[in-house]
């Protein structure tokens, strides 16, 4: 189950994922979860972003659209998961957290890709339930 | 573009690669270019711990030698990897830098080999940038934009 969170001065919530989910969902759902995650995950980066005066992306839906049909020509699914992964960190950073290897999501992304995205959700979801004790 | 540092007390120098460009040479030029930039940093790291007085290797040319021809009887290089790998972290201990991960540097090296210079290669390039200075005529190396900060709406 995951639990949800209300951005300060934003409409916006966020959630804290199971990892596990987001690392097998795309199996069970032949990788539509996978998408709607992505774009997810970008959504709130980005109001959680604006909600502190920060451009953690603007536009989710290219980050959706980079990955499919994006990922057809390859290229743009690279930029964004490159991008989204700095924006990962920079969400880290602006809630004063260590940010996550980059070399690791490069390891796990071409070796183990479940755990790029669970990866990255266990780093959101630090920020989240950390944001969420602050209050 | 790489930058040239004086390593001072050696008469030598060291070069801020740019780490796509090792990844990038070394595909070009068949591997011939990764045999190159092993020795030389290897080359580099001597001179290096020589000027601090400490041992970050002795023998660049074995370095070299244990990847070619030593790679014939396939243990050389994995020992010479092992080694230069302590050798890039006690250069960054010596200058109190948070060293490579030598797990990280492992499984690049089994899964995404070509990944695996250009990891030392940031390492060093870190240990280089911090305490060296450009040589004469050379340009200041740019700092990397490794600050995970985002830029604020107003100035995006």
């Amino acid at each position: 189950m995951a639990a949800e969170l209300h951005l300060p001065e934003s409409a916006e919530t966020v959630k804290v994922r199971n990892p596990w989910a987001v690392a097998l969902l795309p199996f069970v759902t032949l990788g539509i979860y996978h998408l709607v995650w992505w774009y997810r995950i970008n959504k709130e980066m980005k109001a959680y972003g604006e909600s502190l005066g920060y451009d953690l992306g603007r536009n989710p839906t290219n980050s959706l659209l980079a990955v499919f049909p994006g990922g057809l020509i390859i290229v743009p699914a690279l930029i964004t998961y490159w991008r989204g992964t700095n924006r990962v960190q920079g969400t880290e950073a602006l809630a004063d957290r260590e940010p996550i290897n980059g070399w690791l999501v490069l390891l796990l992304f071409f070796i183990l890709p479940p755990g790029f995205g669970a990866y990255l959700q266990i780093a959101l979801n630090h920020v989240w339930e950390q944001e969420l004790r602050g209050r | 573009m790489a930058y040239e540092m004086d390593i001072p007390d050696s008469g030598q120098k060291a070069k801020i690669r740019n780490p796509w460009l090792v990844v990038l040479w070394s595909l070009v030029t068949l591997g011939i270019y990764h045999l190159v930039w092993w020795y030389r940093v290897n080359k580099e790291l001597k001179a290096f711990g020589e000027s601090r007085g400490y041992d970050l290797g002795r023998n660049p040319t074995n370095s070299l030698l244990a990847l070619f021809p030593g790679f014939l009887i396939i243990v050389p290089p994995l020992v010479s990897y092992y080694r230069g790998t302590k050798r890039v972290q006690g250069a960054q201990a010596l200058v109190g830098r948070e060293p490579v991960n030598g797990w990280i540097a492992l499984v690049l090296y089994l899964f995404i080999g070509i990944a695996f210079p250009a990891y030392l290669q940031v390492g060093l390039n870190g240990v280089w940038r911090q305490e060296l200075s450009p040589a004469p005529g050379q340009d200041l190396p740019p700092q990397p934009n490794d600050d995970p900060m985002p830029p604020k709406l107003s100035d995006a």
